[in-house]
């Protein structure tokens, strides 16, 4: 799953620095993520993950690192898998 | 009152004093045009319909409109919408893009419409006025926001409803 965040946010992020070199935890913002950036990400985790992401959800939090978003997507795969 | 040169006028020296009965809040924000047009490429109505109203998209030139020509309006929209959570700096809860909304009056200017969340923090924090101002030129656009809070208590019990 990281891999697939990682390249989601080389494609979406326009972060100056490649973003292999952040840490896992590593704030995002202060990498350089901007609010619309942090859109972009969003719907392109939405396009690769094939989630989508509950108003809820839309907080500055879930975006602010590789680990936030991870725990996000978590959280929602593991919510798509209930029966209906 | 004239004051000597180099002194500092009376309100600005240090002593008791009441607090002013209001607040300015100020926020800004400036959108690179050409990154909302690669957004609405990309990503199309669903771009769109996460961040704008359709009252805004309809302002900019609405669903069917070509994407360059959308976006410098678009810009500066969300130019707005992020300046108004700088002037609001919400803490705990993050309002919806779509409850910051840019309304366009018949004479041409613009106003803020804000709902949901929105509209709960700035009743919250006693704001009483909310104005912006949207620019764009060349690859960039820009809104400034600037709010009037009333610390006065009374105006707590009776919020605005409308901004």
């Amino acid at each position: 799953m990281r891999d697939r965040i990682i390249s989601v946010l080389s494609a979406y992020g326009r972060l100056p620095n490649p973003v292999e070199t952040l840490g896992r935890d590593d704030d995002l913002y202060r990498a350089g993520l901007t609010s619309h950036a942090s859109v972009n990400v969003m719907l392109g985790l939405e396009d690769e993950f094939d989630i989508e992401f509950p108003d809820a959800m839309l907080r500055k939090s879930t975006f602010e690192s590789i680990a936030s978003i991870e725990s996000a997507l978590q959280r929602l795969c593991d919510r798509s898998q209930l029966p209906a | 009152m004239i004051t000597q040169p180099g002194s500092l006028p009376p309100s600005v020296v240090a002593g008791p004093r009441t607090d002013p009965p209001f607040e300015l809040r100020v926020g800004t924000d400036v959108q690179v045009i050409e990154a909302i047009e690669a957004s609405v490429r990309r990503h199309g109505r669903k771009y769109l319909d996460r961040i704008f109203t359709s009252q805004e998209v309809q302002a900019c030139g609405g669903y069917d409109g070509v994407p360059n020509l959308l976006a410098p309006g678009l810009a500066a929209r969300f130019s707005a919408k992020e300046a108004t959570l700088k002037a609001l700096r919400p803490t705990t809860i993050m309002p919806d893009w779509r409850e910051i909304e840019v309304v366009q009056m018949p004479g041409g200017w613009p106003v803020l419409e804000l709902t949901g969340d929105a509209l709960h923090i700035a009743q919250e924090l006693g704001f009483v006025d909310l104005q912006v101002s949207l620019s764009h030129d060349g690859p960039v656009a820009t809104a400034t926001v600037v709010g009037v809070v009333c610390r006065h208590p009374k105006h707590h019990e009776h919020p605005a409803t409308r901004f």
